[in-house]
């Protein structure tokens, strides 16, 4: 991921905006180190359109918008916005422009003045502007109070403490829409509210575009918020763009692996969907001040191959208006064998990729740990890969000449069933790599029933084995039981069954596990984790 | 009484022994309320349930549906000025309600723990992670110290933390979100309770994050046995890990039931409304979101009647007078509150007749259906 390019742009006459190359960067501390908070990202949004931006805490959505506000300062690249550079743009010729631009705040409550009575909180931006007269200024703030669903005889004279925050976020769409913008960009503006109120408020969005004819970049974290409004859906990951597409085609078949453990990571409000497609991804987003070289996500990425650090993916279109940096696009069946000689994965299928990824990490059993988290203690860039790939093999910079040691390690490798992975915990390193094996019908990623069959073996695999924290590592059970959470009501065989002393046996009712034995396991410590129980359920352990 | 004395405490106050047949927990009838000016705020009002042992329940609601009240006043964790508290909690048949400070503080990390949902405050800032794990143990058990670090490195792994050595070292600012939700979840499950709180505990926390931390939660409850209690306002959380769900609202249960019957065959019109108006990742974009109107009701002085009524589509005028009790419905476990339950004829009755009257909620139901 991580991509460049602007080959998912439109033409630049149609956009409202359109941001090429744009670079954000924000100084840290003396050492001349810099997080990378927006890197070379391109978007554009035609009129009309609402632009949805996603990503976890952290890959950059919110400097984005900011940048479009041009509260900070981008460092290179340009924000056009109808056809005007804003970031050169004077400081009274961006004032001039702001009232086309209003941002709408993640915290509705902090985001208004408490001091201020509601109709001047929005009749502010008319005063400033001086639109219209006296009169005409509140019967427009009464207008758009009325909009957005807040009687403005009652609600005017108050103050903001007043008001619930899904009504405090109304007033803030009020005040946005008063000057009547052509873009607003809301920053995570349901992330605060109740589910119920949040389906207010995204109604209301709908309506307030419609009604005064508004583009929108909604940022959000919540992908399901974001289908629900978006016309176009770009997600970013670690300050670059991963994948541009309308929603429904990305939702169904998402090309960039990120996207696709994004959208596995959803709770899906149905049980019978429940463990499903779980892949998920592992580890955590890696530190911006020193993001890892070529392609940020393969540090995660079940995917990886050598190319992917050494060379960054551009955008380019896997179909028709959906736009991916992947050097390795899911549902892809065909890998355009790009440029550098990957020979040693030299089929092309994501498949092979795939195993040598999976075999790379679970060959190595020494590094229990090896997987992805980057830690607040920032890493050098080059050294970085032998981090996360635990075996020593990737050496970059030469990405031609690293290729040959590699073809013979996955060929060795014990690939689909990494049992002896002690008691390391860390679900994600064995099960990952399967789950993303190439989806044809990627819309498996969303539907529960159909394909996602190889995807379970392997998460099963780990239960157990990280059962083995307290049990040693068993034979991998049958698989699906452990998932299936019985609905049916198995009040009786848990009474039936005595949570004796001995600690964790019962736990074969609960999900039916093979008795994950108490067995002395290499950790010995653990057993005596639960010192409590194995006296006898006393409450307290005698002084 | 006071924490400074706490080692000459343990252990002087304790229940005997409980027989390990019958639920873990039985809730019956709890009642919180907060002394307000204006009266009592009954933030839990009348909740009944029982958890049996390794087994999770939901609690799903809205904020101010008085969920995270339910499960602070179950464990005794709220202040004792201005708080009416009546009925029972039993675990493992001794009563929270009336058990004195002592006897909770025994209880508190060794029986039942809590995960909280902010990862950032829940932690002490000064304390280095390693200290604030071996405190819990060495609370509770009497071990050493070089012991009882090597049981939070042992945790620390357990959880999923990468160089547990190290991070014993380290304090909470120097951890992520999800680093430090894991640390708590590892305190939390220190001296291996058998009951777990789990207070929204991924509200703060990212989507793949979440994840994480709810596979972790799911893991550590089937390794240890422990029952859980997941509060949270996301049914999608809950669909995926809860064995039952009771759903709130208005400090009441207004639903029940195993978790694959709430959602095959949801009877609470409380219950659609919340399913209704979560986006769907399998909605095609752009699907109008059937909002809950309205908001909840004063919980100090509730109007008569279902508590739902005011924003219900299927109101009827006996729901305005006349409170529905918890009725069980067809099928097993499964009991709701609600004179018309949704997917009955009289349901269908009470909403044909309100679109003929024109009640908002119930018009905002026509393009639904």
């Amino acid at each position: 991921m991580a991509g460049s390019g602007t080959a998912h742009l439109r033409p630049a006459a149609e956009s409202v905006l359109r941001i090429e190359n744009l670079l954000v960067e924000f100084p840290v501390g003396r050492g001349g180190l810099k997080v990378n908070a927006v890197t070379n990202v391109s978007i554009d949004v035609l009129p009309g359109e609402t632009l949805g931006l996603v990503g976890e805490s952290g890959c950059g959505k919110s400097t984005m918008g900011k940048a479009v506000m041009q509260l900070v300062h981008a460092t290179s690249g340009s924000v056009l916005f109808e056809g005007k550079e804003l970031t050169t743009l004077s400081g009274s010729d961006l004032r001039e422009t702001r009232p086309k631009l209003q941002m709408i705040f993640q915290d509705p409550i902090s985001s208004l003045n408490p001091r201020r009575r509601v109709r001047d909180i929005v009749r502010e931006g008319l005063d400033i502007w001086k639109i219209g007269d006296k009169s005409s200024r509140a019967r427009r703030v009464n207008d758009v109070l009325e909009t957005v669903g807040i009687d403005p005889a009652v609600a005017g004279p108050k103050r903001p403490h007043e008001f619930s925050g899904g009504q405090c976020q109304r007033i803030s769409i009020a005040r946005a829409v008063a000057t009547e913008p052509k873009l607003i960009i809301c920053d995570e503006p349901v992330s605060a509210l109740d589910v119920s109120v949040q389906a207010q408020i995204l109604n209301l969005l709908e309506d307030m575009k419609r009604k005064y004819g508004l583009t929108l970049i909604f940022i959000a974290h919540d992908l399901a918020v974001v289908k629900n409004v978006s016309d176009k859906v770009a997600v970013m990951y670690l300050g670059k763009l991963c994948e541009f597409a309308d929603p429904d085609t990305l939702y169904a078949n998402p090309a960039h692996p990120y996207t696709a453990a994004l959208l596995s990571a959803i709770p899906e409000p149905d049980p019978e969907m429940a463990g499903a497609a779980r892949a998920g991804v592992g580890g955590e987003i890696p530190s911006p001040l020193s993001p890892p070289s070529g392609c940020r996500f393969r540090t995660r990425c079940p995917a990886v191959t050598d190319i992917c650090a050494s060379e960054e993916p551009m955008m380019r279109e896997v179909r028709p208006a959906h736009f991916v940096a992947c050097h390795h696009p899911l549902g892809e069946i065909t890998v355009a064998a790009p440029t550098i000689a990957d020979p040693g994965g030299s089929d092309p299928a994501p498949a092979p990729d795939l195993t040598k990824a999976g075999a790379r990490k679970a060959a190595p059993p020494a590094p229990a740990w090896t997987p992805p988290v980057v830690s607040p203690e920032p890493p050098v860039t080059t050294s970085a890969p032998p981090r996360f790939d635990p075996p020593p093999a990737p050496t970059p910079t030469g990405a031609p000449t690293i290729a040959p040691p590699l073809v013979p390690e996955p060929e060795p490798g014990p690939i689909a069933a990494p049992p002896p992975m002690p008691p390391a915990y860390e679900p994600p390193p064995p099960a990952a790599p399967p789950a993303y094996e190439p989806p044809p019908p990627a819309d498996s990623w969303l539907s529960p029933e159909p394909t996602p069959e190889p995807a379970r073996p392997p998460i099963v695999d780990w239960t157990p084995e990280s059962t083995s924290v307290v049990a040693a590592a068993q034979p991998a059970p049958a698989a699906a039981p452990v998932f299936e959470r019985p609905a049916s009501p198995p009040a009786a065989p848990i009474v039936e069954t005595p949570p004796t002393s001995s600690t964790p046996e019962p736990a074969e009712t609960v999900s039916d596990l093979p008795p994950p034995e108490p067995t002395p396991p290499d950790v010995a410590a653990l057993d005596t984790l639960l010192p409590n129980r194995s006296k006898g359920g006393s409450i307290k352990p005698e002084h | 009484m006071s924490p400074r004395r706490r080692r000459s405490n343990i252990g002087t106050e304790r229940f005997e022994p409980a027989p390990l047949d019958g639920p873990l927990l039985e809730v019956k009838d709890l009642k919180t309320a907060f002394k307000t000016p204006r009266g009592l705020a009954r933030a839990v009002d009348g909740v009944t349930f029982s958890l049996e042992r390794g087994r999770t329940i939901g609690i799903v609601g809205e904020s101010g549906s008085g969920k995270s009240v339910l499960s602070r006043s179950i464990m005794g964790l709220l202040p004792r000025n201005n708080i009416v508290r009546s009925g029972q909690a039993l675990l493992e048949g001794h009563d929270l309600v009336t058990a004195s400070d002592e006897q909770l503080r025994a209880l508190w990390g060794s029986q039942m723990a809590m995960v909280f949902q902010d990862p950032m405050t829940s932690l002490n800032p000064v304390m280095k992670i390693g200290n604030q794990i071996t405190e819990v143990l060495r609370q509770h058990l009497d071990i050493t110290k070089d012991y009882s670090r090597e049981l939070a490195l042992a945790l620390l792994q357990s959880v999923g933390i990468p160089e547990a050595e190290r991070r014993l070292n380290e304090y909470p600012h120097q951890m992520s979100g999800g680093m430090r939700q894991r640390v708590v979840i590892a305190i939390a499950i220190a001296c291996g309770p058998k009951l777990l709180f789990a207070d929204e505990p991924t509200t703060a926390l990212d989507v793949t994050v979440q994840a994480q931390i709810l596979d972790l939660l799911q893991e550590q409850q089937r390794e240890r046995f422990m029952a859980m209690i997941l509060v949270t306002h996301d049914l999608g959380v809950v669909a995926s890990r809860a064995d039952d769900i009771a759903v709130m609202y208005a400090g009441r249960v207004v639903e029940t039931a195993p978790t694959r019957t709430l959602f095959r065959a949801m009877s609470h019109p409380y219950t659609e409304a919340l399913m209704r108006s979560i986006p769907k990742l399998s909605a095609p974009s752009h699907t109008r979101l059937t909002a809950i109107g309205g908001r909840p009701p004063d919980i100090i002085d509730p109007p008569p009647g279902c508590k739902f009524s005011a924003r219900c589509p299927y109101v009827q005028d006996k729901c305005r007078t006349e409170e529905p009790p918890l009725l069980d419905s067809a099928e097993p476990h499964h009991a709701f509150r609600c004179w018309f339950p949704v997917g009955t004829p009289e349901n269908r009755a009470a909403l044909e007749a309100n679109q003929r009257a024109g009640l908002a909620s119930a018009m905002a139901m026509m393009g639904a259906n």
